[in-house]
């Protein structure tokens, strides 16, 4: 009898464990990760590519202009960046009668023809030249040829806002200082994205003599900012109440971020900016907006004089980097956030043929720890640090359990439709009964064969 | 009984082998990541400016080097320019170009009412062509009214997307759409414009009108103009030729037909449009 009812327990557990009565929840990586190569952990897989490089041109919008009107079998993230010296090489609209897109010609635009002086010759705008026998300049792009020109970093434009009339400097050549013109508020200037700027506050309204040293820590942007940093600009404003925290001996970091739309009310449109000290204790502004969305901008904001003699600020933060082109600021650190600065499509050399992002070439080699350790091998830095190297094994094991299901190699599909499609019978047999109900006049008969009726004299004439 | 054992655990794996064949996974169904739509959308408004013009290039349909006619127009006094030898001629009221599918252009805004000295450079994406009778493209543009409100939004510092689509014949008003009897499709800031244009017909083109101003520095300049795509002016036949501007182009372009005899275009409007203004404000 014990037997029996320990072979029924057992066979009650493995039913249970069978049927999923246990509950079983499949842990997806997030988001982010599943946009990324590699099996699992850096992403679903190989084969699957993610979305393409955002961020050339100038804020972030995709490749445009000549290499886009290129062949439709490129993929979006095959094409390089609208960099200046990105050749026209649109197709050419055919205005012939023949042509098989468009019909150019049945079109009612207007060509100006070779010999207008104020189209050049080649067409009715730009500067690239039009094809042959054509008038509508075939492709975006004009720009001057070749090798002539640096490659331009994607930049966002930052507006200063408040408080008016005061002034903000930037280091514009690299050299560690703050030898921009300054800046009266409010102001616009392109930054380059993921740098991380120092400015100096001056000519603060009501504090005379204050000047304040804060860093601007600019993201990347990436296809949920993207749209967002074409259009608008990034609004770095301090209040009075940011002065009053710091000359208290506060320290104030700012994120301006962009809400997901779980976030953003509909009242609410646009960015939102979370301030360290309007929080509560313990919660970290970056972390809180970086939940709520995607970060634009970090402003940290403190009383140090980095410009006292001796404290040498500038030059000891290492290898200040410099104005990528002239008018534009110098980041002194790379910014700390997401992105990716030199994707294709960022103007960075890359292989034409080769799509977003590949394991070993545009990415890390996969698996690869970034972390090195003293005996050479990667691996975690020594603890406690700062000791003589001693260690001689280190073991790691993972212990996660991982269920990668197998790809599907057949699928069946059965499919109904609810109501089924029901068409009467087709037509089989026909049956043709002809009868003519007025039998024809016997031979020699006349066709009236009534008598003569009275006419009423009331009837008008037909 | 050790063979009533043996019966026993052999009848216990037919039976579990059993439920593991029926065995319905727990597992995560794939609606449960799905949003209200139920479906998931590969591409949606909030992209950068772009994307969706180059997935429509790649997909079904050659419309590679299509010029399609846009018909741009605002309130009262607003002047619509396109760029042209890297500046910004003066614009008109009502501007007509033909303009490339899947490229981004970015015109200017000026004389806006009620807003003096403000400019504004919004770009407008076309997404995909539109298929007129032959000959009558130009008659039929994909016409885009901007309201004042979008105006100020964007000069408040928001962004303003509008879908232009066209409707779908079966579920179309059936009444003619004209810039003044045409009213947009608001959505709330959480929606999304393109799926909801996507759903009520088949989107055009993307208007995102911002606040940014032109860089200073002149080798930003290709980048804020998403490289100069070309585009192909429209004017009235009979105008002279050597004036090509498209902002001579006050009025809409007529037929052959319709300039024998002196009647005026239609103002066609096959689109109407979404946007993401919120509903309160």
């Amino acid at each position: 009898m014990k037997r029996i009812v320990t072979h029924m327990s057992l066979l009650a557990a493995t039913a249970i464990l069978a049927t999923g009565c246990v509950p079983v929840r499949h842990n997806l990586p997030p988001e982010q990760q599943l946009m990324e190569p590699g099996p699992g952990v850096g992403g679903p897989g190989p084969g699957v590519l993610g979305a393409p490089a955002v961020a050339p041109g100038m804020m972030g919008g995709p490749a445009m202009g000549a290499p886009m009107m290129g062949s439709p079998m490129m993929a979006p993230s095959m094409m390089p960046a609208p960099t200046p010296a990105a050749p026209p090489a649109a197709p050419a609209p055919d205005t012939s009668a023949a042509a098989a897109v468009g019909e150019i010609d049945l079109v009612n635009y207007a060509t100006c023809g070779p010999g207008c002086q104020d189209c050049r010759g080649a067409g009715c705008n730009l500067f690239g030249g039009g094809g042959v026998g054509m008038n509508i300049p075939p492709g975006g792009g004009i720009l001057p040829s070749a090798g002539m020109l640096p490659a331009v970093p994607p930049t966002l434009q930052v507006t200063l806002a408040q408080p008016e009339g005061m002034q903000v400097r930037y280091d514009a050549t690299g050299g560690g200082g703050f030898d921009s013109e300054p800046l009266v508020v409010p102001a616009r200037q392109n930054f380059p994205q993921g740098g991380l700027y120092r400015l100096k506050l001056t000519n603060i309204p009501a504090r005379e003599g204050v000047e304040l040293y804060p860093t601007v820590e600019l993201a990347y942007a990436n296809p949920r900012t993207g749209a967002y940093l074409a259009h608008n600009s990034v609004p770095l404003q301090f209040t009075e109440e940011d002065f009053d925290q710091v000359l208290t001996g506060n320290f104030v970091t700012k994120v301006i971020y962009l809400p997901d739309p779980d976030f953003q009310g509909p009242a609410l449109a646009g960015i939102d900016t979370l301030v360290s000290t309007r929080l509560d204790p313990g919660i970290d502004p970056i972390v809180e907006a970086d939940r709520r969305g995607s970060i634009l901008a970090i402003i940290r904001l403190g009383d140090k004089d980095i410009e006292m003699s001796g404290s040498n600020e500038m030059m000891s933060t290492g290898a200040v980097m410099q104005a990528p082109l002239a008018g534009l600021p110098a980041a002194f650190a790379p910014a700390m956030t997401e992105g990716c600065g030199n994707c294709p499509g960022n103007g960075a050399a890359m292989p034409p043929a080769l799509p977003g992002m590949i394991s070993g070439v545009t990415t890390p080699q996969y698996g690869m720890p970034m972390s090195g350790t003293p005996i050479g091998l990667p691996g975690p830095p020594h603890i406690p640090f700062g000791q003589p190297a001693g260690l001689k094994k280190h073991v790691m094991r993972n212990h996660t359990s991982i269920n990668i299901p197998r790809p599907v190699e057949k699928v069946k599909m059965n499919v109904r439709m609810q109501p089924g499609m029901s068409y009467p019978n087709p037509v089989s047999r026909v049956r043709i009964t002809e009868q003519n109900i007025h039998p024809g006049v016997p031979a020699g008969r006349g066709l009236y064969q009534h008598g003569s009726q009275r006419v009423d004299p009331n009837c008008p004439p037909q | 009984m050790a063979y009533g054992n043996a019966r026993l655990l052999g009848f216990a794996c037919c039976v579990t082998a059993m439920l593991v064949m029926l065995h319905d996974a727990n597992a995560a169904e794939p609606s449960d990541y799905l949003g209200n739509t139920g479906r998931h959308r590969l591409l949606n408004g909030d992209m950068p400016p772009g994307y969706v013009g180059q997935a429509r290039l790649a997909g079904r349909g050659f419309v590679n080097g299509y010029f399609q006619p846009v018909a741009l127009s605002g309130p009262q006094g607003t002047r619509f320019s396109l760029t042209r030898d890297g500046g910004y001629p003066e614009g008109s009221e009502v501007l007509q170009a033909g303009l490339l599918v899947g490229s981004v252009y970015r015109f200017q805004v000026t004389r806006i009412p009620l807003m003096e000295g403000a400019e504004l450079y919004p770009t407008l994406e076309v997404i995909d062509r539109t298929y007129p009778p032959p000959g009558l493209a130009t008659r039929y543009p994909i016409v885009i009214q901007l309201d004042q409100e979008d105006l100020e939004s964007a000069l408040a510092g928001k962004m303003v997307t509008r879908v232009i689509y066209l409707e779908d014949p079966e579920t179309a008003v059936p009444m003619e759409q004209t810039p003044v009897t045409n009213r947009p499709v608001e959505v709330a800031e959480y929606q999304d414009a393109l799926a909801v244009a996507d759903r009520l017909g088949r989107p055009v083109a993307i208007v995102r009108i911002g606040s940014l101003a032109p860089p200073r520095t002149p080798a930003l300049m290709p980048g804020f103009f998403f490289g100069f795509p070309a585009w192909a002016p429209i004017q009235p036949i009979g105008q002279n030729p050597q004036n090509t501007s498209p902002q001579a182009a006050g009025s809409l372009p007529v037929t052959p037909q319709q300039q024998r005899v002196g009647g005026p275009a239609p103002n066609a409007g096959p689109a109407v449009t979404v946007t993401d203004q919120p509903f309160f404000k």
